[in-house]
């Protein structure tokens, strides 16, 4: 997707004054830029400011990009940064439920969903979007730039600042989770029929 | 049949590695062929794993790019914005000043008073105190209105100044 000198021509035509280039970074981008804020900023209303912002940080920032890390790392840790000073300012923890506290099952039944309402979790993606916003923040991107990104660990180290071990390990809980809990709803459904 | 079954990280492991068969010892590889409940678990994630991959959703409204580009080409503006601005009060004050003294002296007194401030009459400290009394008393108590102008144009620049950048800041936070 990022073909280095391509990518060089584009940064500097729009470091030389031609801002409407700027327009193809965003096209190009708002897909990553997108996976990771939706994931972190749970306000809908904000989502799309918070993508603004981002954008508007790396076209000011552009100057210091050395091409040290892919184009796609650089703006994907400025997406994730935003995000951050967003959730600090509104005090959303990063990782509030790790361990849960109650079952999948037992969470289910306090839910007290009537047959026809579960029913309408059968669609397997929309399931699994609800699922996992409902996973903690960080575990939520960190799954996104893996599997939506086809992201490294080490390059969701370099975003996130957090050790490959633990972006690993983040991973693997991550998927667990999702996995027990996507069976309970479904075994769920199967009692409810 | 060996008992002990695959944890959900080695299974996870194997799907990551793209089922290659290096990333299971022979032993894991012979008891995954013939035990179902981790064949089971394997599918459960690989179902998961393909549809974390097609995860879609609703993301960036169709306009967002021409919405954030609106708002980048705002932020270049207010620097213009500010150097007009600053232009047009040094015009405005360089004119007011020139009709105020104009109207309340003549030329002879701005000669005065420069010769008051000169730097060789500071330095000898001489008559320093005495010219800039007679030159005020020439002006009959008018120095207080070259004092007002002055203020008045410091105030309007200001105002001036503070309306461009709540202009800037509406132009940077909101969606054009």
């Amino acid at each position: 997707m990022e073909n280095r000198e391509e990518l060089k021509q584009l940064i500097a035509r729009i470091k030389g004054g031609n801002t409407d280039q700027f327009g193809v970074i965003i096209e190009r981008y708002q897909k990553l830029v997108a996976h990771v804020v939706f994931k972190m900023v749970t306000t809908e209303a904000d989502r799309e400011d918070v993508c603004q912002e981002v954008f508007v940080k790396v076209y000011q920032k552009l100057d210091s990009f050395r091409f040290q890390s892919k184009l796609s790392t650089w703006i994907a840790t400025i997406a994730y940064n935003t995000s951050l000073n967003y959730l600090e300012k509104k005090r959303v923890p990063l990782l509030d439920d790790v361990a849960p506290q109650e079952s999948p099952l037992e969470r289910i039944a306090a839910e007290d969903n009537t047959p026809d309402e579960t029913a309408e979790y059968k669609d397997l993606s929309a399931l699994l979007i609800e699922e996992i916003d409902r996973l903690p923040v960080q575990y939520g991107t960190i799954l996104a730039l893996y599997h939506l990104e086809d992201m490294s660990y080490k390059e969701i180290s370099q975003i996130t600042r957090i050790p490959d071990g633990t972006v690993k390990s983040h991973i693997f809980r991550a998927r667990k989770l999702l996995k027990d809990r996507l069976l309970a709803k479904y075994k769920q459904e199967d009692l409810c029929r | 049949m060996s008992i002990k079954h695959l944890s959900d990280k080695r299974i996870q492991e194997y799907l990551d590695n793209k089922l290659r068969p290096e990333s299971l010892s022979p032993d894991e590889r012979k008891h995954l062929d013939s035990c179902q409940l981790c064949q089971g678990t394997m599918a459960d994630y690989s179902h998961l794993y393909s549809g974390l991959a097609q995860e879609e959703r609703q993301l960036l409204s169709p306009h967002f790019t021409a919405r954030t580009m609106a708002i980048i080409r705002a932020l270049e503006k207010p620097a213009t914005a500010i150097s007009r601005s600053s232009l047009f009060i040094a015009f405005v004050a360089v004119v007011t000043i020139c009709g105020v003294v104009n109207y309340f002296i003549n030329i002879k007194d701005i000669l005065y008073a420069v010769e008051a401030f000169s730097l060789e009459r500071l330095l000898s400290g001489s008559a320093f105190v005495s010219t800039m009394e007679q030159w005020s008393s020439r002006l009959g108590g008018n120095l207080n209105i070259l004092v007002f102008a002055g203020l008045l144009l410091i105030l309007v620049g200001l105002i001036d100044k503070l309306l461009v950048r709540q202009k800037a800041n509406r132009a940077y936070f909101m969606s054009v």
